[in-house]
């Protein structure tokens, strides 16, 4: 009997330091703390680096997986509209984790567009009403370290990678060379499926943004590795029937310019920021055109259109003079 | 409520509870409720085939084991006629469990394949046929049932009066999905005993689901990343890079099947049972025969068992043995022998795994390099002598190792093709070499990998092939560990539960593996 008792009480101890182990990390490492120690690069740092910009500083916010962030370049928004855009995408990110991060963002910034890069539409969407799901919420709201697990993965992000309000900014090339993508009858993804919880999420995106008096706008970045004609096809319909304005830059290849052998940084799958500055001018353009620029022009208060201006033009002249000389270079 | 999903875990936390606030008498019939719920969670209304198998087995042994029961004490004519009757209500049972198998599991791929050759397609027909599905572990519950049948008809086990435990045998919830394909002689001991859940079996069983979520969620799950990335249809590799994909994909793929066997296994133990082992370090066979007794062990061990022995073991193959050995020789009187036997085992074997060409082909695959490996045993010899080889050198050894090694990574290839013809294509693409226009190139994004998960995944793999080295020289290392001093285990549960939650590739930018062997 008392080998028995001895045994409860170990197994009991060793719960209770598997319990304590498990807990306490999460209540130091609170995503503020994480973000002063460098442990939140990657996809963890989305959310604490959006998190510490100033407050009500954002108009324009994209978001959606890795096509987002290599996209839609914010220091050209800034350039030619004067509009003061974040990139808040997560490399891998289901269209779950980009309703979490837009519920995030919207608690501090009060943004006139939200765009949503289509891509994580098609990429496998846990059920939220399952148990597993449910399971799994519950998990990481007790143990915070579950949810922060890859903060291990820091060190190993390469810090040569800059970012800028989000957008990454990657001057390599890799070309892509397949040809036309988007070419009917040509289809890699003729199977391709938007699931029932995906499109749950983008409505409950489509809701918070409109609730949040923000327009909810879907836009497919330019991606031969990601992208055709079938996809296309969905997701047009999709935006007809879910009543979505959205805008298909691959279809849009000749009007954008895009150079397959410059505009890639891994061939055809993200842009590189040549090609995010043909896709940013383009949206640039189409939001102009609609009158949507404006009406984000009109939000902003003179102040802060100074604070925000003064700071980034050194670092836009630095960017324009470092694309120059590799152009020149190649 | 697969076995990687933590609705598993909580299904199973669920279910100890409920066994241990049952009477141990009737403990089997908890295990039993929680198989049914288990098995109904996938396969709904298609469960009934489960009941209905569950059913021909129990009155199948019943009858059978009458039978025999009437053969005792008969002589002459009498006994032989008795001994067709019960042959008879054998076939019968046998036959209607695998009718119902190949019904469900193979009619669409025949007819399929029928309506192809003839050139007349019906896509109202294959529409439907299409939606022909089988419950959950048909393949594995059929294995199971037909051994107990055999077994009872050939008096190594008695038929079970308890309908109850037949079905529960056929259906118990660790084993459903991925096996091991236990024989009724290796879980009767402990399957219906209600032992207790002690201590001692919940940290039996939590070690071995930590090893099993260990491989599973530290390499297996983060390498289908790198496995899904390097199949992408747009992705032109070459040679390089193909043979480095089919070396991931074995990996892979031993992760995810071993690594869910450790918590099938584990799972069982919570509750006292003991399952057969289905792993035996692999990797260190020297042979494509001695691979096969150490991977998959329960599926090889039935096919040896309900196939390979009644065939080479039949009237007709002693009467060939005879004749061939008066006539043809030794040497090839058993190369014939063997070839006989081993068709069908390996033709079986195949079309076990699926309804596919490329797992009949992976089936061929086997039986020529096995026949092979009997064949050119002799020139092997003379040749080994020749170059001063001893048959148990070191060199030999290494030798034997690696050429297994490239035969178990190319029918891995055949094995994960979802196409003969992209099998051929990838076999293509082998000869084409780095440089000529093709995509290669060990950099991270090539691999769909970041370079610190391909670090976790390969110190990972360092320390589960150190274990299997480990477990080579020791069979009871694992077990072991439970007499190592307290402060030792528990760092080493420590160490394997925070290596789980930190390094796991589950959450965002993972998918995790399915289970591949719950798809057969």
């Amino acid at each position: 009997m008392d080998v028995l008792n001895q045994k409860r009480r170990q197994a009991a101890l060793f719960l209770l330091i598997l319990f304590l182990a498990l807990f306490l990390p999460g209540r130091i490492l609170t995503p503020q703390i994480m973000n002063q120690l460098d442990l939140s690069s990657g996809r963890n740092g989305v959310i604490p680096k959006i998190l510490s910009e100033p407050r009500n500083s954002i108009d324009l916010l994209v978001v959606g997986d890795s096509e987002s962030y290599t996209s839609i370049d914010p220091r050209i928004l800034k350039r030619d509209y004067g509009i003061r855009s974040y990139a808040a995408g997560q490399a891998g990110a289901t269209i779950g984790e980009s309703y979490e991060i837009l519920k995030k963002c919207l608690s501090c910034q009060r943004p006139g567009i939200i765009l949503y890069e289509s891509n994580s539409l098609f990429r496998t969407q846990p059920d939220p009403n399952q148990t597993g799901t449910a399971l799994s919420s519950l998990l990481e709201r007790v143990f915070p370290l579950i949810k922060y697990h890859s903060a291990w993965k820091s060190p190993f992000i390469a810090k040569y990678i800059k970012t800028y309000k989000g957008f990454r900014i990657d001057t390599r090339v890799k070309a892509y060379k397949g040809g036309n993508y988007m070419e009917k009858g040509k289809d890699t993804y003729q199977d391709a499926v938007i699931g029932q919880a995906n499109l749950y999420y983008l409505n409950k995106m489509k809701t918070l943004a409109e609730e949040n008096g923000a327009r909810f706008m879907m836009y497919s970045a330019p991606s031969p590795r990601n992208y055709d004609y079938s996809k296309h096809l969905a997701l047009t319909q999709l935006a007809e029937k879910e009543g979505i304005e959205y805008v298909d830059m691959n279809v849009h290849n000749k009007e954008l310019k895009m150079d397959w052998s410059l505009d890639t940084r891994d061939r055809g799958d993200h842009l590189n920021v040549y090609g995010a500055r043909r896709a940013t001018r383009f949206m640039g353009a189409y939001l102009a055109a609609n009158g949507q620029m404006a009406q984000l022009q009109a939000r902003q208060t003179a102040k802060d259109a100074v604070s925000v201006k003064k700071p980034d033009r050194g670092k836009w002249l630095s960017y324009e003079k470092k694309i120059q000389q590799t152009l020149v270079k190649e | 409520m697969a076995y990687n999903t933590n609705v598993y875990f909580l299904f199973l936390i669920i279910m100890a509870f409920l066994y241990m606030l049952t009477p141990k008498k009737y403990r089997y019939l908890t295990l039993l409720t929680g198989s049914l719920i288990f098995a109904w969670s996938f396969s709904k209304i298609l469960i009934s085939w489960t009941l209905l198998a569950g059913g021909i087995a129990w009155l199948g042994g019943l009858l059978i084991e009458g039978a025999l029961a009437r053969e005792k004490g008969l002589k002459g004519e009498e006994k032989k006629r008795a001994k067709r009757r019960t042959k008879l209500m054998m076939l019968i049972s046998v036959i209607s469990l695998i009718l119902i198998l190949a019904g469900l599991k193979y009619t669409n791929f025949v007819v399929t394949e029928v309506m192809k050759a003839l050139g007349t397609e019906n896509l109202i027909l294959s529409a439907r046929l299409k939606k022909l599905a089988g419950p959950i572990g048909i393949s594995f519950y059929t294995l199971q049932a037909l051994s107990y049948l055999l077994d009872v008809y050939w008096k190594r086990e008695k038929a079970e009066k308890d309908p109850m435990k037949v079905l529960l045998f056929l259906t118990f919830f660790p084993t459903l999905m991925e096996g091991p394909i236990a024989r009724w002689g290796d879980v009767k001991e402990t399957l219906f005993e209600g032992n207790p859940i002690t201590l001692d079996s919940s940290s039996d069983g939590a070690v071995r689901i930590g090893l099993g979520l260990f491989k599973r969620m530290i390499i297996s799950d983060r390498l289908n990343v790198m496995v899904n990335h390097l199949y992408d249809p747009k992705l032109h590799l070459d040679g390089a890079m193909i043979l480095l994909t089919a070396v991931i994909t074995t990996v892979q793929l031993y992760m995810e099947f071993s690594g869910t066997i450790d918590i099938v296994i584990g799972s069982a133990r919570i509750f006292g049972i003991r399952l057969p082992e289905n792993f035996r370090q692999p990797f260190f066979a020297q042979s494509a025969a001695e691979f096969w007794r150490r991977w998959h062990i329960s599926l090889g061990t039935w096919f040896k068992n309900y196939i390979f022995y009644p065939v080479s073991t039949s009237g007709l193959m002693k009467k060939w043995g005879r004749f061939g050995r008066k006539h043809c020789g030794k040497y090839l009187t058993n190369l014939v022998t063997s070839a006989i036997a081993l068709f069908p085992v390996w033709m079986l074997n195949g079309l076990w795994h699926g309804p596919k060409w490329p797992y009949i082909l992976y089936g061929v695959y086997y039986f020529v390099i096995l026949l092979l490996e009997v064949a050119l045993k002799p020139v092997g010899e003379v040749i080994h002598r020749a170059m001063g080889l001893a048959e148990d050198g070191k060199a030999l050894r290494c030798i034997r190792t690696l050429r297994t090694w490239l035969i178990i990574v190319f029918g891995e290839m055949l094995f994960r093709a979802d196409t003969f013809g992209q099998f051929l294509s990838m076999m293509r693409a082998l000869f084409h070499f780095p440089g000529r226009g093709l995509a290669f190139s060990i950099s991270t994004s090539w691999l769909g990998l970041e370079f610190g998960d391909l670090l976790v995944a390969g110190i990972g793999c360092v320390l589960i092939f150190y274990l299997d080295y480990r477990m080579e020289k020791n069979p009871q290392y694992l077990e072991n560990l439970q007499n190592q001093p307290r402060y030792k285990r528990w760092s080493l549960y420590y160490a394997m539960i925070f290596s789980i939650v930190i390094f796991g590739a589950y959450g965002a930018g993972y998918s995790p593996a399915d289970l591949i062997y719950a798809g057969f």
